[in-house]
C-alpha cells in the first residue's frame, strides 16, 4: 500500500480547517481498512460500521495529529483498535463473528486454466486465513495485503517486532498447512 | 537442503519478495511440496491485488464527510492552530510581562552606571511612549479587577495576532 502522496500537507490543511482534506486522506485509507476490518470480523456490514466509526474516530483525533507516527500507522492503529473494542466484549471462540470465508477474489488477466488454478488457490487462503486465530490473521493480513513492514505492524498492532516475527513466521507456517496441507516438514 | 530447511527460510522472511536463491530453486525443482510452498508465497506477495478496491457505501463515507465539514466549520473540537496560537501567546505574554517588571532593576543592578545612563538615554523616546500608555490605563488599573482584565486584554490582542498568522501562514502552503 501506498501513503498518502504529500501526507503532512493534507492533515495541515485539515488542520487549518479545510474538510476537503479529509476527504482525500478518508478515500486514499478507506479500502484498506475496510479490508483489514472485514478479515478481523469476517463479515462485510459489521466491518463496513467498524469503518465508518475508525474514519470518526480519525477525525476527532486527526485536529491533535502531530505526525509522531505516519499517518497509515496511526489509522490502521485506530481501526484495530475499533475491531479489538468490538470483540472486547465478545467470546474469543466465537471469531470470526460472520460466515464469510473472506475477501472476494478478483480473478486475474491469465488464461482460462491458470486463472482458475490461480482462484482455487486464492479461495483455500482465504478460508485458511479465516480459520487462523486473530493476531497471526491480523499481522498476515497487514503484512501481505496491506504491505505493510515488520516495523509498521509492530506500532499498529502495539507488540514488540520480535512478537511481530513471530507471529509472521507461525502464522505462514499454518497458513501453508491449511490451505495446502502440508506439513511443517514440508510432506503433503 | 532440506524440505525442512527450505521452509523455514521461506516462513523466516521479512519481505514479500518470491525471489528464491538458487540453491532453494533447486531444491523446489525436485520437490513438489516444495514448490507448491514456493507458489503460494508467490501469489500471496500479489494479495494487494485480489480484491480489487473495497469502499464503503456512498451513505456511510457521507455520513462522516457531513461530521468532517460540521467540525472543520465551528471550529470545535479546537483546531491545532488555535491551541498553537493560544500557547504561543500565553507564553509571548509571560516574556513580555517579565521584561517590563524585571529587565529595569536588573539592568540597572548588572550594567555598569555610565552604560546604564546611555541606555536609558537611546531608549528615551520609546520609554515616554510607555509612559504615556501606562498613564492611559493607570486609571482601569487602579480599580478592582482593572490589572487581570489588561492582562486579559493584552493576551487576546497577542492571541488574535497570532492567530491571523498562523492562519495566513497556511493559507500561503494550501495555495
Amino acid at each position: 500500500m501506498e501513503s498518502l502522496p504529500d501526507e503532512r500537507r493534507w492533515v495541515a490543511r485539515f488542520q487549518a480547517g479545510d474538510s476537503a482534506a479529509f476527504e482525500k486522506i478518508m478515500r486514499h485509507y478507506e479500502p484498506y481498512v475496510l479490508g483489514l476490518l472485514w478479515r478481523m470480523t469476517g463479515d462485510r456490514a459489521r466491518a463496513e460500521d467498524l469503518c465508518q466509526e475508525t474514519f470518526l474516530r480519525v477525525l476527532r483525533g486527526l485536529h491533535r495529529f502531530r505526525g509522531e507516527s505516519g499517518l497509515k500507522t496511526w489509522i490502521f492503529r485506530i481501526a484495530q483498535n475499533a475491531a479489538a473494542d468490538l470483540f472486547r466484549g465478545a467470546d474469543p471462540q466465537a471469531e470470526p463473528l460472520g460466515d464469510e470465508t473472506g475477501l472476494p477474489t478478483a480473478s486475474g488477466p491469465p488464461g482460462p486454466a491458470e486463472s482458475l488454478e490461480r482462484e482455487q488457490l486464492r479461495a483455500r487462503v482465504e478460508r485458511a486465513m479465516a480459520s487462523l486465530p486473530a493476531l497471526p490473521k491480523a499481522v498476515l493480513h497487514l503484512f501481505y495485503w496491506d504491505e505493510l513492514t515488520v516495523a509498521e505492524i509492530s506500532s499498529v498492532l502495539g507488540l514488540p517486532e520480535g512478537t511481530v516475527k513471530t507471529h509472521l513466521f507461525r502464522g505462514r507456517r499454518a497458513l501453508r498447512e491449511s490451505a495446502l496441507g502440508l506439513s511443517p516438514g514440508g510432506a503433503p | 537442503m532440506t524440505c525442512e530447511e527450505f521452509l523455514k527460510a521461506l516462513d523466516g522472511r521479512e519481505t514479500r519478495s518470491p525471489a528464491l536463491s538458487p540453491e532453494q530453486k533447486q531444491h523446489a525443482g525436485s520437490c513438489k511440496a516444495c514448490a507448491l510452498a514456493a507458489r503460494l508465497e508467490d501469489e500471496l506477495a500479489c494479495a494487494p491485488s485480489w480484491a480489487g478496491s473495497l469502499r464503503l457505501p456512498e451513505k456511510s463515507r457521507a455520513r462522516v464527510l457531513a461530521r468532517a465539514k460540521r467540525s472543520t466549520l465551528f471550529g470545535w473540537p479546537p483546531s491545532r492552530l488555535l491551541e498553537d496560537s493560544a500557547v504561543s501567546s500565553l507564553v509571548m505574554a509571560v516574556i513580555a510581562g517579565a521584561a517590563v517588571y524585571i529587565l529595569p532593576g536588573l539592568s540597572k543592578r548588572v550594567l555598569p552606571p555610565r552604560v546604564w545612563e546611555v541606555v536609558l538615554s537611546a531608549l528615551a523616546p520609546l520609554l515616554d511612549w510607555g509612559r504615556s500608555v501606562a498613564e492611559t490605563f493607570a486609571p482601569l488599573a487602579s480599580q478592582n479587577w482593572g490589572l487581570p482584565l489588561l492582562a486579559l486584554a493584552l493576551f487576546l490582542l497577542v492571541f488574535a495576532a497570532t492567530l491571523s498568522v498562523k492562519v495566513l501562514g497556511a493559507g500561503t502552503a494550501r495555495s
